[in-house]
C-alpha cells in the first residue's frame, strides 16, 4: 500500500518541497550578501557562491560608474537618466573622478578575472606602495638611491597573485563601492537646498516693503493736495453762501421761467419786428428814414412787456450764472477735497504699514533664516567636498590598504607563530610548572616590543618600533640571547611591567639561567621581536644584518626560510627571480653567512621580510592562515 | 545535462540557499560564508561520481553544522529516487517477461 502511494513523482514532489523552502527573503543586507542573494534568485547559485567566496566581483561596470558619479560629482542629475552628470572638465573634481574611476575599474577587472588580469593602473598603484615600504628599501633601491622598477613590479606582482591579497581587495572593494553607498552629508545637503528654495519663494511672495522714499513721496503729494485745498478755501466759502441761496435761486428761476413763457407769445412778434427794422437800418441811407426806423425801434424796446421780458431774461441769466458757479465751485472744491483725502489715506496707509512693520519684520526674519541656511549650506558643501575627496582617496588607496593589511596579517602571523613556538618550548617543562610558565611566556610574547593602544575602549598591544629596536640592539650584543633574557627578566618588577603576576615572574626568574630555556624561549621571543620590528615599519641597517647573521637566532630565522620545500622553492624562484633564492642557496651551499653578507648585506633586510612573508609563512604556518602562501 | 550533473546542480543550489539563509539569520558571518563557499567551490571541481558526492556530503555535514538538516533531506530524496528507479526497473523487467 505504502509503496503504491510513493510514486517517483510524489517522491520528487516531497523532496522538492523539503529542498525548496520559500525564497530567500531580502532584507537590509550587506552589499555583498545582497548581490549574492540576487544572483541566487536569478538562478546563478554558483556565481552567488563565487561572490561570497570573494572570487567574483559582485559589481558591474555600470554599478561602479554609478556609485562613483553619485559620490564624486557635485553636478546636477540628468533628468532623463536620473544619474548625476560627470564633473566639469579641467576641474580638480574631474581629475579626482577620472583617477578614481581608473583605479576602481582596474580593481574590478582584476577581481572579475579572478586575479588573472592585472591592469597597469593597479600595478602602478601597488609599485608606488611597495617602493615606499621600509622593509623593501634595501632591495628596491640601488646604492645610488635609484628605484629598481623591475624588482618593485615583481614584488607587486607576487602580491597581486596571492589569493589572500585578492580577497582583501574584494572585501574592501565590496564595502566601499557598494552601489547604495552615499556620502554622509548628502541627504542633509539636499534637504537644506530644498528648504532654501522654499524660503526664497516665500520671500518673493511677500508684499512690497514700505520704503522711506515712498513715505517722502506721499508726504509731498499730501502737501500739494493740502495746498490745493487751502487755495480753494475762499471758493468754498463762496460756495457755501451760494449753496445756502441755491434753493431760493432755483425757485426764483422757476418763477421767472414761468413768467418768461407767459410773455413769450407777445415778445416773439416784437423781436421779429426789431430784427426787421434793424435789417432795414443796415441798408437804409436816407437820414430821415433812418431816424424814423430808430424811433420805431425805440418805441418797441420801450414797450412795457418787452422791457419786463428783458428784465426777466436778465434775472434768469444771473440765476443761471449763480447755479453754474455752484456747480463749478462744487467740482473744484470736491476734487481738491477728494484729492486731499486720497493722498491722506495713501500716506496714512504707508505710515500704518511702516508702523506695524509686519512685512518688513517677516521679511527680515525670513531673510535672516535664509542667510543662516545659506551659511549652513556652505558649510555642508565644504563637508561634502571633503567627503568626496576622502571617498576618492579611500577608493584609490584600496590596493595599498589591502597590501598593508596583507603584510600586517602575514608578519603578525609570523610573530604569533614564534610566540606559539616559545609557548610550546615551555610545554616541555615539568607538569606542575608548565601552566604558570606557559602563561608567563604568553604574556611576555604579547608585551615584548609592543605598546598598548586604545582601540574602541579596549587596550590592545601593538608593535612598537622603539621598544622592538631596543631589544634588537640587545640581541646584537655579544651576550646575545642570554643578555636579552637577562634584560627582559631583570627582576620581578620588570617582568610585572609586561603584565606578569608575581608567581609568573618568579617562574621566569627561576628559569632565566637555564641554557635550554634561554635557547628555546629566548630564540623564539627574539624572532617575534624582529617580526614586530618589521611590522612596525622598522628597517635593518648594514650593522644590523651582520648582527643578525652572527647570532644563533638570526641564523635560525634564515634557516627557517631555507627549510622551504623544494616545490615552494621553485615557486618562489619563478616568482621572485633567481637572484633571491640564489643568495639563499649560496648560504646553504657552503659559503658562510657572514662571507656572503659582506657583499650582499643590503639585500638581506628585504629578503628576510620576503622569507617571512612568502616562505616561512608558507611552509610553517600555511595551515593556520590558508591562502597566504599559494601558487596564485 | 545528465542525471548526475542535474543532481550536483540541485545540491549546489540548495547549499547556496542554506548559506544565504544562515547569513541573513546571522547564524554565520561573511568570513565564515566565504570560507564555506570556497570549500564548496574547490570540492565541487573534484566530484565526478556518486561515491565522491557522498564523501563530499559527509565532509560537509561534519565540517559545517548549518547544512545538517538540508543534507538529511537531500540524502532522503536521493534514497527515494534510487528506490523508485529500482522499482521501475523491476516492473519494466516483469512487463518484458510477460510480453515474452
Amino acid at each position: 500500500m505504502a509503496d503504491a502511494q510513493i510514486t517517483p513523482e510524489v517522491a520528487k514532489g516531497l523532496a522538492l518541497k523539503l529542498l525548496e523552502s520559500p525564497q530567500v527573503k531580502v532584507q537590509n543586507l550587506p552589499p555583498l550578501v545582497d548581490k549574492a542573494v540576487k544572483a541566487y534568485q536569478d538562478g546563478q547559485a554558483e556565481k552567488s557562491l563565487q561572490m561570497l567566496a570573494g572570487d567574483v566581483c559582485p559589481y558591474t561596470e555600470k554599478d561602479v560608474r554609478g556609485v562613483l558619479l553619485e559620490n564624486l560629482s557635485s553636478q546636477d542629475r540628468d533628468p532623463t537618466t536620473g544619474q548625476k552628470k560627470e564633473p566639469e572638465l579641467n576641474t580638480p573634481e574631474r581629475d579626482r573622478y577620472d583617477k578614481t574611476q581608473k583605479v576602481a575599474d582596474a580593481m574590478r577587472v582584476y577581481l572579475e578575472s579572478d586575479g588573472q588580469q592585472i591592469p597597469p593602473v593597479l600595478m602602478k598603484e601597488l609599485v608606488v606602495y611597495v617602493s615606499h615600504m621600509p622593509q623593501y628599501k634595501d632591495i628596491l633601491y640601488d646604492p645610488n638611491g635609484q628605484l629598481r622598477q623591475k624588482k618593485a613590479q615583481t614584488i607587486a606582482q607576487i602580491l597581486l597573485r596571492q589569493p589572500q591579497y585578492r580577497r582583501i581587495i574584494h572585501r574592501i572593494f565590496t564595502e566601499r563601492l557598494d552601489p547604495k553607498k552615499r556620502l554622509e552629508h548628502i541627504d542633509a545637503y539636499e534637504a537644506l537646498k530644498r528648504e532654501i528654495q522654499a524660503l526664497e519663494t516665500q520671500i518673493k511672495k511677500l508684499p512690497e516693503e514700505v520704503t522711506q522714499e515712498q513715505i517722502n513721496k506721499a508726504i509731498d503729494e499730501l502737501e500739494q493736495a493740502r495746498q490745493k485745498l487751502v487755495e480753494v478755501s475762499g471758493q468754498r466759502a463762496k460756495l457755501e453762501i451760494l449753496m445756502a441761496q441755491a434753493p431760493q435761486l432755483r425757485e426764483e428761476l422757476r418763477l421767472l421761467k414761468a413768467q418768461a413763457s407767459r410773455l413769450q407769445p407777445n415778445i416773439l412778434p416784437i423781436e421779429q419786428r426789431i430784427k426787421e427794422l434793424e435789417t432795414q437800418l443796415t441798408t437804409e441811407t436816407d437820414p430821415n428814414e433812418i431816424q424814423s426806423l430808430n424811433q420805431e425801434i425805440q418805441q418797441i424796446i420801450n414797450d412795457p412787456n418787452y422791457v419786463r421780458y428783458q428784465l426777466i431774461k436778465s434775472q434768469i441769466k444771473s440765476i443761471d450764472s449763480d447755479l453754474n458757479e455752484i456747480e463749478s465751485l462744487t467740482k473744484i472744491v470736491t476734487e481738491a477735497k477728494s484729492n486731499f483725502e486720497q493722498k491722506k489715506q495713501e500716506y496714512e496707509e504707508l505710515l500704518r504699514r511702516q508702523a506695524s512693520s509686519q512685512t518688513s519684520q517677516e521679511r527680515a526674519r525670513l531673510e535672516a533664516e535664509l542667510q543662516r541656511k545659506k551659511l549652513e549650506l556652505h558649510d555642508l558643501e565644504a563637508q561634502l567636498t571633503a567627503e568626496r575627496i576622502r571617498y576618492a582617496s579611500d577608493i584609490i588607496a584600496i590596493p595599498a590598504e589591502a597590501a598593508k593589511e596583507f603584510f600586517n596579517e602575514a608578519l603578525g602571523e609570523a610573530a604569533n607563530y614564534y610566540k606559539e613556538e616559545a609557548k610550546k618550548a615551555a610545554e616541555k617543562e615539568e607538569a606542575d610548572k608548565k601552566r604558570l610558565e606557559e602563561q608567563a611566556i604568553e604574556k611576555l610574547g604579547r608585551g615584548l616590543g609592543r605598546k598598548e593602544k586604545r582601540k574602541g575602549g579596549e587596550r590592545v598591544p601593538v608593535p612598537d618600533k622603539k621598544q622592538a629596536r631596543r631589544f634588537l640592539i640587545l640581541l646584537f650584543q655579544p651576550s646575545g640571547l642570554q643578555g636579552f633574557i637577562d634584560e627582559v627578566a631583570k627582576d620581578q618588577s620588570t617582568l610585572k611591567g609586561y603584565g606578569l603576576t608575581d608567581e609568573e615572574a618568579d617562574a621566569i626568574l627561576a628559569k632565566k639561567s637555564d641554557p635550554e630555556f634561554v635557547k628555546t624561549v629566548g630564540q623564539n621571543l627574539a624572532k617575534k621581536v624582529l617580526c614586530d620590528y618589521l611590522l612596525a615599519g622598522g628597517r635593518l641597517s648594514r650593522d644590523d644584518i651582520f648582527g643578525i647573521a652572527n647570532t644563533d637566532w638570526g641564523k635560525s630565522i634564515i634557516e627557517d626560510g631555507l627549510k622551504l620545500s623544494e616545490e615552494q622553492k621553485k615557486f618562489l624562484e619563478s616568482q621572485l627571480g633567481k637572484g633571491v633564492l640564489k643568495t639563499l642557496d649560496e648560504i646553504k651551499g657552503g659559503k658562510t653567512t657572514s662571507e656572503w653578507l659582506r657583499s650582499n648585506w643590503w639585500k638581506i633586510a628585504g629578503i628576510i621580510s620576503l622569507v617571512i612573508l612568502f616562505g616561512l609563512i608558507g611552509s610553517s604556518v600555511a595551515q593556520s592562515i590558508p591562502g597566504i602562501f599559494s601558487r596564485g | 545535462m545528465d542525471e548526475f550533473a542535474v543532481r550536483l546542480k540541485k545540491l549546489i543550489d540548495g547549499l547556496t540557499k542554506v548559506i544565504l539563509d544562515s547569513l541573513i539569520a546571522e547564524d554565520i558571518d561573511q568570513d565564515e560564508a566565504a570560507e564555506i563557499s570556497r570549500f564548496i567551490l574547490e570540492r565541487k571541481k573534484t566530484i565526478t561520481n556518486d561515491s565522491e558526492l557522498n564523501n563530499f556530503l559527509t565532509e560537509l555535514k561534519d565540517k559545517y553544522f548549518i547544512f545538517s538538516s538540508f543534507l538529511d533531506s537531500f540524502e532522503k530524496e536521493s534514497q527515494i529516487q534510487k528506490e523508485d528507479a529500482q522499482k521501475i526497473e523491476a516492473i519494466k523487467s516483469q512487463l518484458l517477461k510477460f510480453s515474452q
